[in-house]
């Protein structure tokens, strides 16, 4: 199925989102209240948005968009103050966050809407029960490619961070005897994961850096991958266990941490 | 075989009995017909009247004592859902009690009047139908878990009409005391004194309670230990002739700003409180005499639509500037409706102090405390089923 097209937003533009409790003021415990609050703040106009969740003990707030840090802040508390306001008319108090540390689940009733209604229907009781409070920052991205590109690059450099070290690991013993495995490549694969680390410091300022940590990115995998055909057809070879004992003794012993940190650089032994 | 049966038809084996049959049919008309438990709870107490099972109830000091502690724990319950900081940010709805108090209160000694009634007799009867019984409100608004601003609005102007009504009641019993024997030091003793030591003992043990609340070990204990204090206060009440009802409303209002928390599980004071109220209800309906109540029920008829009328109307005009809607403001009226416990009991407790009127009165009304102890739960129910703060397989 086709993704829709991507809706574009200005770059670093903000807007929270931000559920709410509603409680009694007897013992705190959620209350359903949301339907008399909801037609109490409607009679006049509200800064910002408010709807319905799931329960009637929860509403949902959604600030408009801004591009400064103080324009959120102000219509979040031009909201709260409204709510508080309305709140007190009715007998209840406003809760915010996670969620309610002893509310009784089965006794939330479900907001008659649709949706809601729909929901509860597909889930049954855990509709209620999953009744978490949150809150939501959304951070604007100009195309679609941004809001994918980032997490990935995050995720591989995290990946190739781990990597790095299980590669030195594993190229330590796979080196030392195996003759075909070309020990610059592997140099070139973690030498391109460090790079891709250090470009993707520089992501969202240099262009160019996109550009070369996108080749580093394409380098590590392919480097991973031809590493690991390499280790595989190794371990066929070495399908014995009384080889792979002393191969595992052999790679211990050429382990050895330096007192600065890191690793010995790989040394040539033959294997046994 | 005669013999036996009568044997074992005393009060010491008819009670516990009946009270059984009681819950039993409280169970069978919640399941069978959605009904609040409680409209099953009196008519057992009417059939107990009219079944001649309950001859010299009244007399039975313990039995007394024992209903007025079940609607003591009641009202400590009701004090302590009252938010008195509401009642100030939203001044309507005190605005509303003291209307439909006043309004009432007219309109029903009016209808005394039109019905023939001595004047000493109406105005007994029209401080009494101020009150909203909070034993049938609290029970119908536990058992469907209501919530909401019915319920809230509910709560609160059920205890506003209690205190009114008592204080209404009081200030009849003054006057009386006043006509009949002309010593302003006995109407004095039985109108602002009994109200104002009532709040003072009842506010003194609110005070008091917390410092014992610490001796407690767990939640539970904590329930145990606010129903001793409410059971400690209805006694001491009684013997200083005090009002248990309007003490026990004062020391619930004091323990909630005290912030002692009471938990869901322990609302309505749990088990306890499921055998009193049953007993209570059963207790009011036994005392309900069959004699006279065809001819009463005229009369209860008008006073019953001249008070809902009452009561909606001025809900219904409050609601929208009050912060909610005229068909939820029309359905607090409607919900509150309940009286009979509430008004047998404060008419029973003036009787023991003295006041002899109270035993001629209550003939009087008791086509209108039948009605009301059977239709009015069960016209509260709907009213929240239909403001929906209530799901309908909780009714």
């Amino acid at each position: 199925m086709a993704l829709p097209p991507f809706a574009h937003s200005q770059a670093l533009s903000l807007g929270v989102e931000l559920e709410l409790q509603l409680v009694n003021t007897v013992d705190f415990d959620l209350t359903s209240g949301a339907n008399d609050l909801l037609e109490l703040v409607s009679r006049k106009p509200f800064p910002g948005t408010v709807t319905p969740e799931m329960t009637q003990s929860m509403i949902e707030i959604a600030t408009g968009i801004h591009t400064r840090h103080a324009g959120v802040l102000g219509e979040l508390q031009a909201m709260r103050d409204t709510l508080v306001t309305a709140c007190e008319r009715l007998n209840i108090d406003l809760c915010g966050g996670g969620t309610h540390p002893f509310q009784r689940w089965s006794d939330q009733r479900v907001f008659s809407k649709p949706r809601f209604e729909q929901i509860s229907q597909l889930y049954g009781y855990l509709a209620k029960q999953f009744t978490v409070f949150g809150q939501h920052v959304h951070v604007g991205c100009a195309s679609g490619d941004d809001a994918l590109f980032r997490p990935a690059l995050e995720r591989v450099r995290a990946t190739a961070a781990e990597v790095d070290v299980q590669s030195v690991a594993g190229l330590d013993q796979r080196v030392a005897h195996a003759t075909q495995l070309g020990e610059q490549r592997g140099v070139a694969g973690l030498d391109g994961g460090c790079d891709l680390d250090h470009a993707l410091r520089h992501l969202g300022r240099d262009g160019a850096g996109e550009r070369f940590a996108r080749e580093q990115f394409q380098q590590v995998v392919g480097g991973r991958r031809e590493i690991e055909v390499h280790g595989a057809d190794e371990l066929q070879f070495e399908f014995n266990a009384e080889r792979q004992r002393i191969r595992f003794a052999e790679g211990l012993q050429r382990h050895v941490r330096s007192p600065r940190g890191g690793l010995h650089p790989p040394t040539a032994a033959r294997a046994a | 075989m005669p013999q036996m049966t009568a044997d074992l038809l005393t009060p010491v084996v008819a009670w516990p009995l009946m009270l059984l049959a009681a819950w039993l049919a409280g169970e069978w008309l919640a399941r069978r017909w959605h009904a609040p438990r409680v409209c099953a709870y009196g008519v057992v107490g009417l059939a107990l009247s009219g079944l001649g099972l309950s001859q010299g109830v009244a007399a039975h000091a313990a039995l007394g004592l024992l209903a007025n502690m079940a609607l003591a724990l009641t009202l400590f319950e009701l004090g302590y859902r009252i938010n008195p900081r509401w009642l100030l940010r939203n001044p309507w709805l005190l605005v509303a009690g003291v209307a439909q108090g006043a309004l009432t209160f007219a309109a029903v000694l009016w209808i005394g009047g039109q019905f023939g009634l001595a004047l000493d007799q109406r105005l007994v009867l029209a401080s009494l139908c101020v009150a909203t019984s909070p034993a049938a409100v609290m029970r119908v608004t536990h058992e469907l878990r209501s919530a909401g601003q019915v319920t809230e609005r509910l709560l609160h102007l059920c205890a506003l009409n209690c205190l009114l009504a008592v204080l209404l009641f009081k200030g009849v019993v003054g006057y009386w005391h006043l006509q009949t024997s002309g010593d302003v030091g006995k109407a004095a003793f039985n109108s602002v004194y009994v109200i104002v030591l009532s709040g003072v003992a009842g506010a003194a043990l609110g005070v008091v309670a917390p410092a014992l609340n610490r001796l407690a070990t767990s939640s539970q204990s904590t329930t145990v230990t606010f129903a001793m204090c409410v059971l400690l206060l209805t006694g001491i009440s009684q013997s200083l002739q005090l009002s248990p009802l309007l003490a026990a409303l004062a020391f619930g209002a004091v323990a909630r700003e005290r912030r002692i928390m009471l938990s869901h599980a322990q609302r309505n004071f749990g088990v306890l409180g499921d055998v009193l109220s049953a007993f209570l209800f059963v207790f009011i309906g036994s005392l309900l005499s069959w004699s006279g109540l065809l001819g009463s029920l005229l009369l209860g008829a008008a006073v019953l639509a001249a008070r809902s009328s009452v009561h909606t109307l001025v809900n219904l005009g409050i609601a929208r500037v009050s912060g909610t809607t005229f068909r939820k403001g029309a359905l607090t009226g409607m919900a509150l409706m309940p009286m009979s416990a509430f008004a047998v009991l404060l008419l029973e407790e003036s009787r023991l102090y003295g006041f002899a009127l109270a035993r001629d009165s209550l003939p009087v009304i008791v086509g209108l405390l039948v009605l009301l102890e059977v239709i009015a739960p069960w016209v509260t129910q709907r009213a929240l089923l239909w403001a929906g703060e209530a799901q309908p397989e909780d009714a």
